[in-house]
C-alpha cells in the first residue's frame, strides 16, 4: 500500500508541479538522453518516467520537492544528472525487484533485520511485542501498526503481543474523563486498524500466530481493539472503557427513529468485534449505553451475564444500572472513574466476567501465564522504533504545516509583473505542499488528529485557492 | 414470476417520494475500451499494456507492423475505451504476460467454479446495479457456479435498490448461485441483499439498521414509509424470510421468535417470544451470533475454506489471482467492479472543487475588460465544464445528486458562446 502511495504521489506531485510550469533549480530533463542500464551489482535499477515516455535507468539518490538527483550508467560510464519533477511523470524504485522492495521510499520495514540469525534451534517458539502507546487516531494508527506488522511477519512469530496503553486525551493533550461522549466513532478507526492483525498477518504468513493482548489502558476507539482477539491480559491498573453515553452522540438532532437507527448501526458494528473475539456481545452495549442495565452471577465457577437489575437472591451483582434519576452517576463517582452508568472494564472485573485471562504487571508474567516463559525467543521488534519514527514523522509534518502557512500569508503580492509572477507562483507551491503533507497523513488528518495551523482550511478548499490564484495570474497577463 | 415481482417492484420505486432517493441509469464500463482517442484526432486502436497516471504504453498494428509498448502522454489522449475483455492496464513495468486470472481450461466433471465479488461504498454510488450486471458476460464465460456477494456499506440511496434487486433477482439468481457474505450490511446494503435466501456471515458481520432518512435525521414518513416497507415485504418474501425481520429493523418495532422442537422459528412484531432479538423502541441490527441463532444467517466463516464448507461443497475453484492481503482470489469480476469504485470515488471526490473553478473562470471571464483575456477565462471554464460533463456521462448518479440536467449544460454552453460574441 505504502509502495503505491508513494509511486502515485510522487508522480501526482511532478504532474501538479509540471502543471504550475515550476521547474525546479537544476532541471535538466530536456539534456537527458535515453540510458541503458548495466547492472553491475544485484540491486535492482529504479526507473524514470518521463512524460515524453522516456524511461532511463539507474539509481535515485535524493530526492526533494521538485527535483530528483540520478545516477544514470550509459555504456558502463556512470553520471550523476539532476532532473525536474515537473518533467517525470514516475518514479519507480527498484522495478526489477521481485520482492517487493519496488517503490519503497525510506520505509522503516525494509531497514528491518532479516529473519533472526538465532533461528530457533529447539523449537522455542518466538515472540513478537507491539507496544500501542499514545493517542488513538494519531499515534495509534494504520500505518505504524502496518509496518510493525510487516517487521513482525519477517520474524515469523508464533506469539503476538498487542499492549494497547493508548493516552486518553484530545490531539492537544487534554485529558478526557471516563465518561466522554462522542468517543464511540472512533470505533470506525479500529476498523482500519483490526483487519491489519486479523486479516493481513495472516496472509502474509500463510498461518495464524496466536495474538495476546496486553491490557494496560484501553479508552475511547481503542477500548474496541481488544475484543476482536480472543486471548487478553491486563495489567492491575488496566482499564477498557471510554465508550460510553452513545445516545448523547446526537443531540436532539432529528427524529427518534433515525437516532436510534444510528445507534443500532453502530453497535451492530461493535458488537461484531466482540464476536469476532468470542465475548458476549452485551458488554458492548452495557460499556455504550447508559439505559441498559446489565448484571452477572457465578454458575459453577463461571460469570453468566443477567440482562436486567440484579436478583440478590440468586447472588446477582449489578454492573450497569439505567443512569436514570437517582441512578445517574454523580460527580464524586466520576472523578474516582467509579461510575456504573456505563461499564468500565477494570483488571478485577474483566477477570470475573472472563474477559480477562489474568492480571500481569511483567512480561515474564504474561509469558508464563501463556506457559511460554521457560521455552521462547524474545524476537527482535523494531516496532518501538517505527512508532517513534512515527510520532517524529507527525510532528515533523505539522512543524512543515505551521511554517508552510505562515509563509503562505507572508507573501507578499506586488511589484512589477514578473516579481507578482514569482509571488504566486511561490504561494501556489506553498499551498501545493501544504496539500500534499495532509494527504501523506491523511488517516490521521481525516480524525482531527493532526494539529493544524490557525486558520488552514481543508483540502477542497486549498484547492479552490490554488485556483484562484492561477487565474488570478491570467488576469494580470499583460 | 420474479418477473412479476420486479416489475411491482420497479412502479413502487417509480412511485418512492424520498428526497434522497436517486435512479441510477447507465455508467461507463470499467474495463470498456482500449481504443485511445488522441487530441490530434488519430484513434489508436490497441491494447494497453501499462499506464500510470494517465499515459499509457499500446501493443498496436500499423500497416500490419506490430508496434510494441508506444507512448502516449496523457496530455495528448482525449479519451480511452477500454477493452471490455481485458484487465486494467497495470502501472508496473512491462513484464511478460503473466497466467490469466481465469482457467482457460474445459471445466472439469464436477467442478464448482466460485468467484468473490465486492459490494462496497455508498448504494447507488460504489455499490451499484449497472457495475454488477457488467460482470455478467464473465461470470457466464467462464461457466462460473457460485455468485458470493460480500457486503461492506453502511448503505446509500433507497431507489437503487429496486434497481438492485432487479439485477440480482433476474440476472444473477436464475444463472448463478448466489449468495451474500456479510461484513457490514447497513441500512440499503442489508435491505439490496434481503432478496438472497442464502446470507452468510462473517464473524463481525451485521446487517440491519434499515431505516430510511434525510437531511438531519428526518425520518421517512407516512406514504413515502409504508411504500418502502412494502417494498421490504416483497423483498422478504423473494428472500424467503419473515417479513418481521425487516420490519424491525426499519421501524421501532419489537422482535422476539420462539423456536420448536425441530427448530422451526415462528416470529413475532412483539416480546412476546421466548426470545427477545429487538426490544420494543429500537431499531435491529443482527450480529453474526444473533443471526445464525434464529437461522437469519445460514452460517458464519471468516475465510474461504470455511465458506466453502458452509455452501455444502468439498471443493470450489475460486476463480482468480492471488493478491497479498486479500482473503479471496481476484477475479475479472471483482477487478472490474474495484476500478469501477475507485472511477465513481475519484469523480465524486473532485466534483465539488470543478463546480468552484468553472464558477470562478466564468466570474473572471464576465469581468474580463478585452476579448483575449476573455477568451483565455471562457477556455478555463469550457476545460473545467468538460470535465463535470464527463464525470456526469460516466457516473450519472452523480448528475442527479448535483441535480444538474441537459438544460443547465446547454445553458452553459450557451453563456460561454455569449461571452465570447462579446466585444
Amino acid at each position: 500500500m505504502k509502495t503505491n502511495r508513494n509511486r502515485v504521489w510522487a508522480a501526482a506531485a511532478a504532474g501538479v508541479l509540471a502543471a504550475l510550469g515550476m521547474a525546479g533549480p537544476g532541471a535538466s530533463g530536456a539534456s537527458a538522453a535515453p540510458a541503458m542500464w548495466m547492472q553491475e551489482s544485484a540491486d535492482a535499477p529504479d526507473q524514470l518516467i518521463f512524460k515524453d515516455g522516456r524511461i532511463i535507468e539507474g539509481e535515485v539518490l535524493e530526492e526533494t520537492a521538485t527535483t530528483v538527483r540520478f545516477l544514470v550508467v550509459v555504456a558502463g560510464i556512470k553520471g550523476e544528472q539532476t532532473y525536474s519533477k515537473a518533467d517525470i511523470l514516475a518514479i519507480e524504485r527498484g522495478v526489477r525487484d521481485e520482492s517487493g522492495k519496488a517503490g519503497v521510499v525510506s520505509e522503516e520495514a525494509d531497514q528491518a533485520a532479516e529473519p533472526s540469525a538465532d533461528e530457533p534451534t529447539d523449537g522455542a517458539p518466538g515472540v513478537y511485542m507491539i507496544e500501542l502507546t499514545g493517542r488513538f487516531g494519531r499515534d495509534i494508527a494504520p500505518t505504524p501498526i502496518r509496518d510493525a506488522i510487516k517487521d513482525a511477519a519477517k520474524m515469523r512469530p508464533d506469539y503476538l503481543i498487542v499492549v494497547v496503553d493508548n493516552a486518553w486525551e484530545t490531539a492537544w493533550g487534554e485529558k478526557l474523563a471516563d465518561d466522554e461522549a462522542a468517543a464511540f466513532d472512533q470505533l470506525f478507526q479500529t476498523e482500519d486498524m483490526e483487519p491489519i492483525f486479523t486479516k493481513e498477518l495472516p496472509e502474509m504468513l500463510g498461518y495464524r500466530p496466536k495474538i495476546v493482548v496486553w491490557v494496560k489502558n484501553a479508552m475511547g476507539g481503542a477500548a474496541f481493539l481488544p475484543f476482536n482477539f480472543d486471548t487478553m491480559y491486563f495489567s492491575s491498573e488496566g482499564r477498557i472503557g471510554g465508550i460510553g453515553r452513545l445516545e448523547q452522540i446526537f443531540g436532539s438532532t432529528g427524529d427518534a427513529r433515525v437516532r436510534e437507527k444510528q445507534f443500532s448501526l453502530r453497535l451492530g458494528h461493535a458488537r461484531g468485534m466482540a464476536n469476532r473475539g468470542g465475548y458476549d456481545a452485551r458488554l458492548i452495549e452495557a460499556m455504550a449505553r447508559t439505559e441498559y442495565v446489565l448484571s452477572y452471577r457465578i454458575d459453577n465457577g463461571k460469570a453468566v451475564l443477567v440482562e436486567g437489575a440484579p436478583n440478590t437472591d440468586l447472588g446477582e451483582v449489578l454492573l450497569t444500572d439505567d443512569g436514570q434519576a437517582e441512578n445517574a452517576d454523580d460527580i464524586k463517582a466520576l472523578a474516582r472513574g467509579q461510575g456504573n452508568d456505563n461499564l468500565t472494564l477494570s483488571a478485577s472485573i474483566a477477570e470475573i466476567l472472563g474477559v480477562s485471562q489474568g492480571t500481569v504487571d511483567e512480561l515474564d508474567d504474561l509469558l508464563y501465564e501463556l506457559g511460554i516463559d521457560r521455552n521462547y525467543r524474545m524476537l527482535d521488534s523494531k516496532s518501538e522504533r517505527i512508532m517513534k519514527n512515527w510520532d517524529r514523522e507527525l510532528e515533523g509534518a505539522e512543524r512543515s504545516l505551521r511554517d508552510l502557512w505562515t509563509r503562505f500569508l507572508n507573501v507578499q503580492v506586488q511589484g512589477e509583473y514578473r516579481e507578482r509572477t514569482t509571488a504566486r507562483a511561490t504561494q501556489m507551491s506553498l499551498l501545493l505542499k501544504i496539500k500534499a503533507l495532509l494527504e501523506r497523513y491523511g488517516e490521521v488528518y481525516k480524525v482531527r488528529m493532526l494539529r493544524l495551523p490557525d486558520g488552514l482550511p481543508p483540502i477542497p478548499a486549498l484547492d479552490v485557492l490554488h485556483e484562484q490564484i492561477r487565474q488570478e495570474q491570467m488576469k494580470d497577463k499583460p | 414470476m420474479i418477473k412479476g415481482f420486479m416489475q411491482r417492484l420497479g412502479g413502487l420505486a417509480a412511485g418512492l417520494v424520498l428526497a434522497s432517493v436517486l435512479l441510477f441509469a447507465s455508467a461507463t464500463n470499467a474495463w470498456a475500451g482500449d481504443k485511445i482517442y488522441l487530441k490530434d484526432g488519430r484513434v489508436i486502436d490497441g491494447d494497453i499494456v501499462r499506464e500510470v497516471n494517465g499515459s499509457v504504453w499500446v501493443n498496436y498494428t500499423i500497416g500490419g507492423v506490430e508496434q510494441k509498448g508506444a507512448f502516449f502522454g496523457a496530455g495528448d489522449i482525449d479519451r480511452i475505451e477500454r477493452d471490455v475483455a481485458a484487465d486494467p492496464a497495470p502501472s508496473d513495468p512491462i513484464k511478460p504476460v503473466q497466467n490469466d486470472t481465469a482457467p482457460k481450461a474445459e471445466k472439469r466433471p464436477g467442478e464448482v467454479r466460485g468467484v468473490v465479488i465486492t459490494l462496497e461504498g455508498t448504494v447507488g454510488i460504489q455499490f451499484a446495479a449497472k457495475a454488477l450486471e457488467e460482470a455478467i458476460p464473465w461470470l457466464e464465460e467462464q461457466q462460473v457456479d457460485v455468485v458470493v456477494l460480500k457486503i461492506n456499506s453502511g448503505g446509500g440511496l433507497l431507489l437503487e435498490i429496486a434497481k438492485l434487486h432487479e439485477t440480482i433477482v433476474n440476472e444473477f439468481k436464475p444463472r448463478f448461485r448466489t449468495v451474500a457474505w456479510i461484513e457490514s450490511a447497513i441500512s440499503a446494503a442489508a435491505m439490496t441483499s434481503h432478496v438472497l435466501e442464502e446470507i452468510y456471515f462473517m464473524p463481525e458481520g451485521n446487517y440491519g439498521a434499515c431505516t430510511g432518512w434525510s437531511g438531519a435525521l428526518v425520518a421517512v414518513e407516512g406514504r413515502g414509509l409504508e411504500e418502502v416497507l412494502y417494498l421490504m415485504e416483497r423483498a422478504s418474501a423473494e428472500g424467503k424470510k419473515a417479513p418481521e425481520i425487516m420490519r424491525s429493523m426499519q421501524i421501532e418495532e419489537p422482535l422476539s421468535y420462539n423456536k420448536s422442537k425441530d427448530g422451526e422459528i415462528t416470529w413475532y412484531n412483539t416480546e412476546e417470544g421466548e426470545f427477545l432479538v429487538n426490544a420494543t423502541g429500537r431499531i435491529l441490527t443482527f450480529d453474526s451470533v444473533q443471526a445464525e441463532q434464529c437461522k437469519f444467517s445460514k452460517g458464519t466463516a471468516d475465510d474461504l475454506e470455511t465458506l466453502t464448507r458452509l455452501l455444502g461443497y468439498p471443493e470450489v475453484n475460486w476463480l482468480g489471482k492471488h493478491v497479498p492481503g486479500e482473503i479471496f482470489p481476484i477475479s475479472r469480476a471483482e477487478d472490474g467492479m474495484r476500478t469501477w469504485r475507485d472511477g465513481v470515488t475519484k469523480a465524486e471526490d473532485n466534483f465539488q472543487v470543478y463546480f468552484v473553478k468553472y464558477g470562478l473562470s466564468i466570474a473572471n471571464a464576465q469581468s474580463a475588460q478585452d476579448r483575449a483575456s476573455r477568451g483565455r477565462f471562457v477556455g478555463e471554464a469550457r476545460r473545467h465544464l468538460a470535465i463535470i460533463e464527463r464525470a456526469c456521462k460516466d457516473f450519472p448518479n452523480l448528475k442527479l445528486l448535483q441535480g444538474l440536467t441537459d438544460e443547465w449544460f446547454e445553458q452553459q454552453h450557451e453563456l460561454l458562446r455569449e461571452l465570447m460574441r462579446l466585444p
